[in-house]
């Protein structure tokens, strides 16, 4: 019996406490499977991906103590094929193109309100792709 | 031309040499220029070129008599005013006396002349025609002052009338940039208000999908909706108020009220809170006094904003690692001192005598009017007589206003 594929995990980084609650809560009902993991802001979110090194990280742009930005950066050097979703409340894609400049590559981009369809289907594309 | 030193001319008519030659040895050291005529024609002649102070003329003259002569002399212009003295060898007869005052003598003398008698009637003349000299001087004087006048008069009136046009257009550019700023104040605004909801409006949209989606995998309940029905509320009802603040801030003042600075800071946190919170900009008020102002609430508060947008903005541009402002408010004398200092890494040297200016901004074009400091300063110090300053300190700037 070939063994086990270790479980996918999905981290959310957001500090808005009702919107992280609800994708946490939305994502987990929607995929039983998936273990999700929960931060407030990039410095928790970037202890967390050390401690369960989640498949897939959906991050707010805008955050205390380590932004979005720098906390990608960071996770990539750990482990460069970590999916990305971002979300975004400012202009959408061209802002997150110019934060990250050529460093990092996003899977996703979603703009805020976000519509929890996007959403999904963002994350069945990944999850499409790791299962590969 | 007129000297006031140079001798006076005086004629002397006769038609007998020896009596000229008599004449003229009387009146011999008086400063006189005596020029003499031997026939009541030579001294026409003489008197249209010459002014002279006084004509002492021999009325027995062949051809053409004193009298006659005075009569030609009466008659043209240039010489009606000349003084004549009559010299007559002939009786006083009384006949004779008027014919000559009639012509227009002014005096008479029988022979023998008595010297002292003729040189004090000629100084008489003379000294009236010096007079009249130095009278004529001035009025030449006088004029020329006149003409000067008179255009240095038009000159100032031109000069003020274009005074006036140029502060009639400083008046008109001053309206249309209040105007400006009233503009891009609204643009502020509205983007204020995108910034307070856009975090509202995303947190709302995920309350609202929640239901439907798990209704759909049979996870629906009471409990579920009422908790996103609350939220919601509450979501809705932030939004609202953000409405109200907003209009009640930007509406302009009808006048000058009375109040206190806490409450003018606080009413423009509540503007700025919300986008502060999102960029994580740590706000602290520090009251050392609870001043009052009297003046325009309203304008009072928006120039509390554009300082404050402005600090958010710095701290954007240049991604400061923990981003806080300082609002200290305190009291010097009977004026009211608010200071906001930020640690956004302050203003550069080269552009603070500038940041007061009309259309200087450090932003690009979308995004820098360049007319809320301008605005700013004029509501301060124009509208409240107050004053706006700024300075750096050691890691930002500050902004210090006293009304």
């Amino acid at each position: 019996m070939p063994p086990p594929k270790p479980a996918v995990s999905m981290m959310v980084v957001e500090d808005e406490a009702i919107t992280l609650e609800v994708i946490a809560v939305t994502l987990a009902k929607k995929y039983p499977d998936v273990a999700i993991h929960k931060a407030v802001n990039g410095r928790t979110g970037l202890e967390l991906f050390k401690k369960h090194s989640p498949d897939i990280v959906i991050t707010d742009i805008n955050m205390p103590e380590l932004s979005g930005v720098q906390m990608t950066k960071k996770i990539i050097e750990i482990k460069p094929d970590t999916k990305f979703i971002v979300l975004t409340g400012d202009n959408g894609k061209l802002t997150v193109g110019d934060s990250f400049g050529n460093v990092v590559e996003i899977d996703h981009v979603i703009d805020k309100p976000v519509d929890l369809l996007d959403l999904f289907a963002a994350v069945e594309q990944c999850l499409g792709e790791i299962m590969r | 031309m007129v000297n006031y030193a140079s001798k006076i001319p005086v004629l002397i008519v006769d038609n007998r040499p020896e009596n000229l030659t008599s004449l003229e040895a009387i009146l011999e050291d008086m400063e006189l220029d005596l020029v003499t005529a031997r026939s009541g024609n030579d001294a026409l002649r003489l008197s249209l070129h010459t002014d002279f102070a006084l004509i002492l003329m021999d009325v027995m003259m062949p051809e053409m008599d004193g009298y006659e002569t005075a009569e030609f002399l009466r008659k043209n212009p240039k010489t009606r005013e000349l003084p004549i003295i009559f010299i007559t060898a002939g009786s006083n007869e009384k006949c004779q006396i008027f014919r000559g005052y009639e012509v227009g003598a002014v005096d008479y003398l029988t022979k023998p002349i008595e010297p002292a008698i003729l040189r004090s009637k000629v100084r008489v003349f003379c000294d009236l025609f010096r007079q009249s000299r130095e009278l004529k001087r001035i009025q030449v004087k006088l004029e020329l002052q006149n003409a000067k006048l008179l255009e240095s008069y038009r000159q100032l009136e031109e000069e003020t009338a274009q005074r006036l046009r140029m502060t009639e257009e400083l008046r008109e550019q001053e309206q249309m940039l209040l105007q400006q700023s009233r503009l891009a104040a609204m643009g502020e605004m509205i983007g204020n208000i995108a910034h307070q909801w856009r975090q509202p409006i995303n947190t709302l949209g995920l309350t609202v999908q929640q239901l439907l989606l798990f209704y759909d995998m049979g996870e629906f309940n009471r409990e579920l909706l009422e908790k996103n029905v609350s939220i919601s509320k509450d979501l809705i009802k932030h939004m609202s108020t953000t409405i109200d603040d907003f209009r009640n801030f930007f509406r302009s003042d009808k006048e000058k009220v009375e109040f206190k600075v806490t409450e003018a800071i606080a009413s423009t946190m509540s503007i700025v809170d919300d986008s502060f919170k999102s960029q994580h900009i740590a706000v602290e008020v520090v009251a050392k006094a609870e001043p009052t102002v009297f003046g325009y609430h309203n304008e009072y508060g928006q120039v509390l904003l554009v300082i404050l947008n402005n600090a958010r903005d710095a701290f954007t541009e240049r991604n400061t690692e923990s981003p806080r402002v300082t609002i200290t408010i305190g009291a010097k004398g009977n004026k009211a001192v608010v200071t906001v200092a930020d640690n956004a890494g302050g203003i550069p040297e080269e552009v603070m005598d500038k940041i007061f200016d009309p259309y200087f901004t450090t932003k690009g074009p979308q995004q820098g009017t360049g007319v809320g400091l301008f605005m700013s300063k004029i509501i301060i110090e124009k509208n409240m007589g107050g004053r706006l300053s700024a300075r750096n300190t050691a890691d930002g700037a500050e902004f210090r206003v006293e009304v």
